[in-house]
Order: structure tokens, then C-alpha cells, then sequence
């Protein structure tokens, strides 16, 4: 079970990311100000703290510096994007920078990210007979290694990593080739072809009309 | 203080010239006086001229065994004496126009002896001690005039370099205000201008940072106040459209939808407030003021009294120049802060009063009161004292930004008043008019 804490005095920005990892299992405390983070920091012992910047009472830039000696990963999310702010919050030692607005997909898998490099959750995602190991950046079935390319790899992890939402092509797309998605493009689609007919899941990358691609966990269980 | 010093090497340089003057002509009177002197005596005492002549033939003949013969005086200082030759004359005597000078310790005289014809030799004495001090007075009118011009060449060349050291000051404090600092203050000559210049530029510079200042705090606040809602609507959004939620979770996000949507509206009315009063002209025109106050008690009582506030109004009756709905815009404002400011159950107390030409409109509440550090801020746009109190009661930290403009357009500025713990008075003035009879009469009617 990993903890979160999210320092966020916007109650709606707050709840937002709480909705969210609580779906993808994490559990979640929300502090609304600096000095009830600090507070919540002593008595509880967290797995990574979501801490914003521009915090009443004591900022984020204070509180990282009480947060550093804990060892807990700090992932800055801040309405700030200026250069200069990333680097002083990253020299401050935070593990990463979100800027406002942020999509979720982007916040899991930096959150996914972090987690794995403090060893908080297993590189090792099993999914029925399909192993992701995220360090090795390897895929095996049944024990056989599958051979796959840089993007089915990358497009196959925020699959795995976002299951049961329907994820939109033009955010998979963003994520995976890195640019935005212009208009009608079959690259995505031969791309996840591929990766259903590599791991027989023709069932479980489902695609949802209009939409995208949902990887639907719940049927992988019912096999 | 360099003019003094200036002044001062002319009056010198003045003085000097006419002490030269006056030292030559005094030198010319002394040696004048030395020669009348002489000349009187060869006049006055003509006696003292011949015992003179008759000792200096007695010396003649003790020293060269001749007896001259006196024919003549000289008026000038010089005994002349006509010696006839005499074989007997055992010293050298002059020939072919040479002249023989001797000089007679024991009077101190010189004797001048020459050839005037064939055996007659004119001898001329002459007294040595004023010789010495007619050249003693050269000598010495020639040092004070070397001394003189000496004093005058080093007081300039002093004031010379005085001058290029404090070039040398004012060009490298110029290269420093070139470097943008424009702190540099000097000292000594052209130092008031060069201050003067260095203070009103590093005004500017200041003023126009600070300009720039709000403005980069005017966008980045900006861009925070609007990034935040546009995050949560994007992402309660896209939760909705990509995962299936539950009934609770779908109400919270849409709930966010609406109320973080109903913040950016907000925002937007109170900029384009903003935006409409910096391009518009007002026209402002006469109000009564006491009508115009109790308009407005009338208006916010009902909101007050949610608090259980109670709005304590005293109003003198005048004649105001404003725009209407602004100035009501810009007291409920005020009201609102104040409301916002005091615990439920107390006081607010709204005054009109005259102030010379000017109506003073005050608003005092007896609440938390404002941070004195924070006073001078507090109109800025965006600008919150207590962020998550303000954000809790829907504010964007533009209201007093928009008081502030609406009572600038009206002649004065808020100024407040703040006491932590104790309460605030934010005040206003506006222009009052002359009495005219209506005014009068309304005075009459309410009174």
C-alpha cells in the first residue's frame, strides 16, 4: 500500500488528484496548507508527498527542506513554470516538476516514475500471463520474451499504467510520440494491432468509438 | 563649496597683480625719495656738501699728495670735484678717457676719478651705502615679484589638478550611473547637479521597475489565478470522458466544473471592469451625497445583516462631483471588505464628512485589521493578504485594485488606516461643490 500525502491548498485541484490516484490505488491524505502538511508529515509515515509551491502558511519551498532528511520523494506541482522556478525546485531537491495545468496521464506517470526509483512499487507488472518489467524495459509471455519496438513499448506501459480509463488518442498519441496529434493518423493504430496480436490481447486493448483505446483489466481477470 | 575656492584664487590672483603693481611703484617712489633726498641735501646743505669736499680734499692730499680744487657740486647725491693736475699726484691717473673707481673704506665712498681735459680730472664721490641700498631694493623687488609669480603659478596649477581630480571623480561616477548604478553621489563642485541628475534618473529606474515589477506580478498572478481553474476543469473533465466514476465522484467533478468555472467568469467580469476603466473616460457629475450614502446603507443592510452586522451611517449633506454607479461600485466594495474583515455580531460604521473643498467618505470596521507590511500592496492586482481565506470567500484579489482605480479617477487615492486585531478605516475623497439653493433645500428637507 503506497501513501501519498497532496499538499494543495486548492480543495479542487486537491480532490482532482486525489480522485485519481485513489483510482489507481494508491491511498491518499490531503493537506490544505503548510503548517497541516508539516503536521501530517510528523505523525504519518508517507510514500511520496505531492507538494505545491505557492502553499499558505508555510510554503513548498520551506517545507521541502523539513521534508528532505525523511527521505520521502517530493514531486513539485506549482502554477509556476518559469525555468528558474523548476530549477530551484529541483535543486531543493525535489524528484520531479508538474506544471499547472497538467493532465492526469502525465501526473500518474510521473508518480509511477518516482515511486519505481525509491523502489515504492515493483518494476514487475503482472497482467495474467504478461509480465512489464519497467526496469529492464522488457515484455515477456508465458516466460518467452517478446521482441518490441521503442513506441509499442512506451504505448503498452501507459496502458498498464492507466487501467480501465479510456485513454483519448490525441493524449496517447502527446504521450508516447511526443508531439500533438494532427488529424488522421494510422500510426497509432498499426501500433496497438501490433501489440494485441504480440500478446493475444485482442480483448483486452479495447477501442472505444470516437474515443481511443481503454486496456480493460476487469476482462484479463474474467479469462 | 568649489566656488568659494574659485573665487578665492581670483580675489588672490588680483590682489597679487595689484600688490605687484603697488610694490613697483612704491620701489619707484623709495628710489625717488633716495635721490630727492640726495638732492635736497645738495641744495639745503650746501654747507655740509663743502665740509664734505673740503674732508675729501683733505683726504685727496693725505692719499695723493694733491690738493683739489672744489668747482662744483653735484645736485644728485654725487659731491663733484674739479682736481687740477699736479705732477706731484702719486697714484695712477686716468688716461685716454679711462676712469679709475677707488673706494674709501673709512666713509664708505666711492671715488670716480676721469679724465675731463689736459690736467684736469673730474673726480666724482659718491656715498656707497646708498648705492647698496638702491640695489638692495632691486634685489629685493625682484624676489617679491619671482616669489610672487611662483605663489601664483602653484595656487593654479593646485587649482588645476583640484579640478581635473574632480574630472577624473565625476567622469568615473558618470561610467558607474553608465553601468546602471545609479546610486553614485559625489561630493565637491557640479555635485548638487550631478546628484540631482544620478537621484531623478534612479527615480525613473525605480518607478519604472516597479511599473515593471507589477506588470511581471500582474501576469504571473494573472496566469496563476487562471491556471488553476482551467487545471481542474481539464482535469474533472477529462476524468468524466475517460473513466467510468461513481454517482459521488461524478457530482464532486462536475461540481468543480461549475464552481471553477463560475471563478474564471468572475475573473473575467473583473478584468474587463478593469480594462473598461483605464480606456474610458468618466464623465463625473454633480451628486448629493448624503442621498447617495443612504442609497447605498439602504442596499447592503440586507447583506450585512447575514453577519448580523450592524452598519452605523452618518452622512453630512454636500454637494459631490462622481460617477454614480462607480462610486457605488467602489463603496460596496468597500463595505464587502469590511464585512468580510469583521466577526459576525459587530459594527461597521460608514462616514461622510466635509473636508475643505474635498467630501471625505470613510469605512471602518472593527475587524482582524490588515498587516502593516502588507498596506502598501494591498491595491495591487491580485494582490491577497490571506490567500486561502480569500480564495474561501470566491475572491481574485481584484476588488481593491478596481477601488483604487474608481477613487484615482475621482482625485484622490484609498488610503488606509489599520490597526491587527483592531479593525480598518479605508478612505476616499471626492470633490464638493459650492452650495447651491437645491442642495440647500434638500438640507432643509432632511434635516
Amino acid at each position: 500500500m503506497i501513501n501519498i500525502l497532496i499538499a494543495e491548498d486548492e480543495r479542487a485541484i486537491s480532490d482532482l488528484i486525489r480522485i485519481n490516484l485513489v483510482r489507481n490505488g494508491y491511498v491518499c491524505h490531503c493537506a490544505y496548507d503548510g503548517k497541516q502538511a508539516a503536521d501530517m508529515l510528523e505523525s504519518t509515515r508517507y510514500d511520496l508527498v505531492l507538494l505545491d509551491i505557492m502553499l499558505p502558511c508555510i510554503d513548498g519551498y520551506e517545507l521541502i527542506n523539513y521534508i528532505r532528511p525523511m527521505d520521502i520523494p517530493v514531486i513539485f506541482i506549482t502554477a509556476k513554470s518559469e525555468l528558474s522556478d523548476k530549477v530551484k525546485g529541483l535543486r531543493l531537491g525535489a524528484e520531479d516538476y508538474i506544471t499547472k495545468p497538467f493532465e492526469i496521464v502525465e501526473l500518474i506517470a510521473r508518480v509511477e516514475v518516482v515511486l519505481r526509483r525509491y523502489k515504492k512499487t515493483s518494476a514487475i507488472l503482472t497482467f495474467g500471463d504478461v509480465t512489464v518489467d519497467a526496469d529492464a524495459h522488457s515484455v515477456t509471455k508465458n516466460g518467452r520474451l517478446i521482441s518490441m519496438t521503442a513506441k509499442e513499448y512506451e504505448l503498452l506501459l501507459l496502458f498498464v499504467r492507466n487501467p480501465g480509463i479510456a485513454l483519448f488518442r490525441e493524449t496517447l498519441f502527446e504521450r508516447v510520440w511526443g508531439y500533438d496529434y494532427i488529424g488522421e493518423s494510422r500510426t497509432l493504430d498499426s501500433h496497438v494491432q501490433r501489440i494485441r496480436r504480440k500478446l493475444d490481447w485482442d480483448d483486452i486493448i479495447i477501442t472505444v468509438y470516437k474515443v481511443g483505446y481503454k486496456f480493460d483489466v476487469a476482462k484479463l481477470k474474467d479469462r | 563649496m568649489k566656488k568659494y575656492v574659485i573665487a578665492c584664487c581670483i580675489f588672490i590672483n588680483i590682489f597679487m597683480l595689484i600688490f605687484c603693481a603697488v610694490l613697483s611703484s612704491e620701489f619707484d617712489r623709495q628710489l625717488d625719495e633716495i635721490q630727492q633726498n640726495m638732492h635736497l641735501k645738495a641744495v639745503d646743505e650746501n654747507k655740509l656738501c663743502l665740509a664734505s669736499a673740503e674732508l675729501f680734499c683733505k683726504r685727496m692730499l693725505e692719499q695723493y699728495n694733491t690738493t683739489p680744487t672744489v668747482s662744483q657740486y653735484n645736485a644728485f647725491g654725487e659731491g663733484r670735484f674739479t682736481v687740477m693736475y699736479s705732477t706731484e699726484l702719486d697714484c695712477d691717473l686716468p688716461q685716454n678717457n679711462e676712469c679709475i673707481s677707488n673706494y674709501i673704506e673709512d666713509t664708505d665712498e666711492m671715488l670716480t676719478i676721469s679724465e675731463l681735459d689736459n690736467n684736469r680730472y673730474l673726480v666724482t664721490v659718491m656715498k656707497c651705502g646708498l648705492l647698496e641700498q638702491k640695489i638692495l631694493l632691486k634685489e629685493r623687488f625682484i624676489t617679491i615679484s619671482i616669489g610672487a609669480f611662483a605663489f601664483w603659478a602653484v595656487l593654479w596649477s593646485a587649482f588645476g589638478l583640484v579640478i581635473f581630480l574632480h574630472q577624473r571623480k565625476l567622469a568615473k561616477a558618470m561610467a558607474q550611473v553608465a553601468d546602471g548604478n545609479y546610486q553614485v553621489r559625489i561630493k565637491g563642485e557640479f555635485s548638487s547637479e550631478f546628484n540631482s541628475m544620478t537621484e531623478s534618473v534612479s527615480n525613473n529606474v525605480v518607478a519604472a521597475n516597479e511599473a515593471a515589477r507589477a506588470q511581471r506580478d500582474f501576469v504571473s498572478n494573472f496566469s496563476h489565478e487562471l491556471k488553476t481553474p482551467l487545471t481542474a476543469i481539464i482535469g474533472y473533465a477529462d476524468l468524466l470522458r475517460s473513466a467510468e466514476l461513481d454517482s459521488q465522484d461524478t457530482f464532486t467533478a462536475a461540481s468543480y466544473i461549475f464552481s471553477e468555472g463560475k471563478r474564471l467568469e468572475a475573473l473575467s467580469l473583473k478584468l474587463m471592469d478593469m480594462i473598461v476603466l483605464d480606456n474610458h473616460e468618466f464623465p463625473l457629475r454633480p451628486l448629493p451625497a448624503s442621498k447617495l450614502l443612504q442609497h447605498i446603507a439602504i442596499t447592503v443592510r440586507p447583506m450585512l445583516s447575514d453577519n448580523q452586522l450592524d452598519l452605523e451611517f452618518h452622512a453630512a449633506a454636500a454637494r459631490i462631483e462622481g460617477e454614480r454607479d462607480l462610486l457605488i461600485t467602489l463603496i460596496v466594495n468597500l463595505l464587502d471588505n469590511a464585512r468580510k474583515a469583521s466577526e459576525d455580531g459587530g459594527k461597521i460604521v460608514l462616514r461622510g464628512t466635509v473636508e475643505g473643498d474635498r467630501y471625505k467618505i470613510s469605512i471602518k470596521d472593527f475587524g482582524r485589521g490588515i498587516p502593516q507590511e502588507e498596506l502598501s500592496r494591498i491595491t495591487e492586482a491580485f494582490y491577497m493578504v490571506d490567500k486561502s481565506r480569500a480564495r474561501a470567500q470566491h475572491g481574485a484579489g481584484l476588488g481593491l485594485a478596481l477601488c483604487q482605480k474608481i477613487a484615482i479617477m475621482h482625485g484622490s487615492g484609498l488610503e488606509f488606516n489599520s490597526t491587527l486585531g483592531e479593525g480598518t478605516e479605508v478612505s476616499f475623497t471626492v470633490k464638493k461643490l459650492p452650495k447651491t439653493k437645491e442642495v440647500i433645500e434638500d438640507v432643509k428637507k432632511e434635516s
